[in-house]
């Protein structure tokens, strides 16, 4: 049990994208209960604003795909809380479309826009997390735990998921060499791959894509999951410090069908 | 599906993987166009393979994929066949150390998404251009219209330190097959992607010489990198075989890549 202690949440830096709503929300929620010091992030201004002055926690309105606006929102939370410990990478959108759709291909711009947010928005924040965690780093003991979003359509992809197929499959593919990288610093890198979650992300999507996505249902709990529910998971990982390098999925045993 | 006489996309072409695949399709009687960046290599190419259409372009471009896909379509036809080969390492670590102050400070993001460019966005602008050309297909007789072979990496299952870009990249193009497929049965097209482990490519020239020799060590049976005319010998037989669809194949005498043990003076510095 003593080796357990050795990652507390209490008083570290945990910074949460897309924290203004759904998993991202319920994460950064779970992490200030915990006694964290928490940054949203979060490109929907109004909103981050909202819940981190409920939550009291300090909000940033940013684009996770946007280079420098990234790397200005890390140096101030350096500067206000200091070096970030804990990075919960929430921050995703879904966008269905047709690779073809009335005989016509979809535009290039619509697939680059989810690996953008999806993708290189995660990259994005690691690189900008990484360098304060090692700067932060005591002695031999565990500097960081990033956590990364992926989705069970990394491995079950639906018609019409191309591009978030795509992009959660590249967050699930960059957990192991992110590990590898980063063991010798001190930093676990993990993965979630959420099934069917009641969000805004699919509660906001049309009514024909919400109604096959929640068409699916789990063999067990006959339901979908709640952000609450992702959220533990978060906090199961970053206080198990044998957890490292694996992609977990979060779906009670769902396996997606092509179509409903 | 039939080689013979098919129209065949296959990119990255001037040279490695693409350009076996190029050769031994060509030989089967397939109608190759070959599409790689313009430069030499693509000459040369050009120049051994006269019966071959070379077109010069950046996958990573949408006008340019649809100005040369409607080129293909003007000179030869609907292309039934595509080969994705085109690719790049890219290997970066997440962040440098900076000379003057000595601290850890963050890589550029542009190095990560040249890699997320090329390997994955580029992979998909074919992708959807090759199936607009078939839209107006349909499958009702059970037989399939079209094939598209996509080049992952068995790092999209295991990638290494510094493969975070490309061990991304090449698990977004195997995660996109199954939905691929799945949507594109309604056109009777395949999608099926190889998932390649150590092989002798100008791709594997770069990686550094313990990592190499680690890689080939690891290599349980045969003993030694793959072939690009073992790969090209994948893409054919799953381009013949009209039951393989939405699934990533491995191909890779059984290796699992683990980090190189080089003593920690011959690692590459962040």
């Amino acid at each position: 049990m003593q080796r357990l202690r050795t990652t507390p949440i209490e008083g570290r830096v945990a910074v949460v994208t897309g924290g203004a709503s759904g998993l991202g929300a319920a994460t950064a929620q779970a992490l200030r209960a915990a006694g964290a010091q928490v940054a949203l992030i979060d490109r929907d201004a109004a909103a981050v604003m909202a819940v981190a002055a409920v939550m009291g926690a300090t909000g940033f309105a940013a684009d996770v795909s946007d280079a420098g606006a990234i790397e200005a929102v890390f140096a101030q939370i350096e500067a206000r809380l200091g070096h970030t410990a804990l990075l919960i990478n929430c921050a995703g959108i879904a966008d269905p479309g047709s690779v073809v759709r009335r005989g016509a291909a979809m535009p290039l711009a619509a697939f680059r826009r989810v690996i953008e947010i999806n993708l290189l928005g995660a990259i994005n924040c690691i690189r900008c997390a990484v360098p304060q965690m090692i700067e932060g780093r005591l002695g031999d003991a565990e500097a960081g735990v990033i956590v990364n979003t992926a989705s069970i359509a990394a491995f079950d992809g639906q018609m019409g998921q191309a591009a978030y197929a795509a992009s959660k499959g590249g967050v699930a593919g960059m957990v192991l060499p992110l590990a590898r990288e980063l063991g010798e610093h001190g930093i676990r890198v993990m993965g979630i791959a959420p099934g069917v979650f009641e969000t805004p992300m699919t509660l906001n999507l049309s009514p024909q894509s919400r109604d096959v996505v929640f068409a699916a249902i789990p063999p067990f709990p006959k339901r979908p999951g709640q952000a609450d529910e992702f959220s533990a998971l978060v906090l199961a990982i970053i206080t198990n410090p044998m957890l490292n390098g694996e992609v977990i999925r979060l779906d009670g045993g769902l396996r997606m069908p092509a179509r409903v | 599906m039939q080689i013979d006489q098919t129209v065949t996309v296959v990119t990255g072409a001037a040279s490695g993987l693409g350009r076996a695949t190029v050769q031994r399709l060509a030989a089967q009687g397939a109608r190759v166009v070959a599409i790689d960046l313009a430069g030499a290599p693509l000459d040369a190419l050009a120049q051994s393979m006269p019966q071959v259409l070379a077109l010069g372009g950046d996958v990573c471009s949408d006008v340019g994929m649809e100005a040369a896909f409607a080129q293909v379509r003007r000179a030869l036809g609907t292309p039934r066949i595509l080969v994705n080969c085109a690719g790049v390492l890219g290997p970066a670590r997440v962040f440098r150390i900076d000379r003057a102050t000595g601290k850890a400070v963050p890589r550029e993001l542009d190095v990560f998404r040249r890699v997320i460019e090329v390997n994955l966005v580029g992979t998909f602008n074919t992708i959807r251009l090759f199936a607009e050309g078939l839209a107006g297909d349909d499958a009702a007789d059970g037989e399939d219209r079209g094939v598209i072979v996509n080049t992952a990496s068995v790092a999209a299952y295991e990638a290494l330190s510094a493969q975070t870009a490309y061990g991304a990249s090449k698990a977004g193009v195997a995660s996109m097959t199954l939905p691929l497929a799945r949507e594109l049965a309604r056109f009777g097209i395949r999608v099926m992607a190889i998932a390649p482990g150590t092989f002798e490519t100008g791709m594997f020239e770069v990686v550094p010489m313990h990592t190499r020799r680690t890689l080939i060590d690891d290599v349980p049976f045969p003993p030694r990198p793959g072939r690009p005319e073992e790969f090209a010998h994948m893409v054919q037989a799953l381009i013949e075989n009209g039951m393989m669809n939405g699934s990533v194949v491995r191909i890779d005498g059984a290796v699992r890549m683990r980090e190189p043990t080089a003593p920690r003076e011959a690692r590459p510095q962040p």
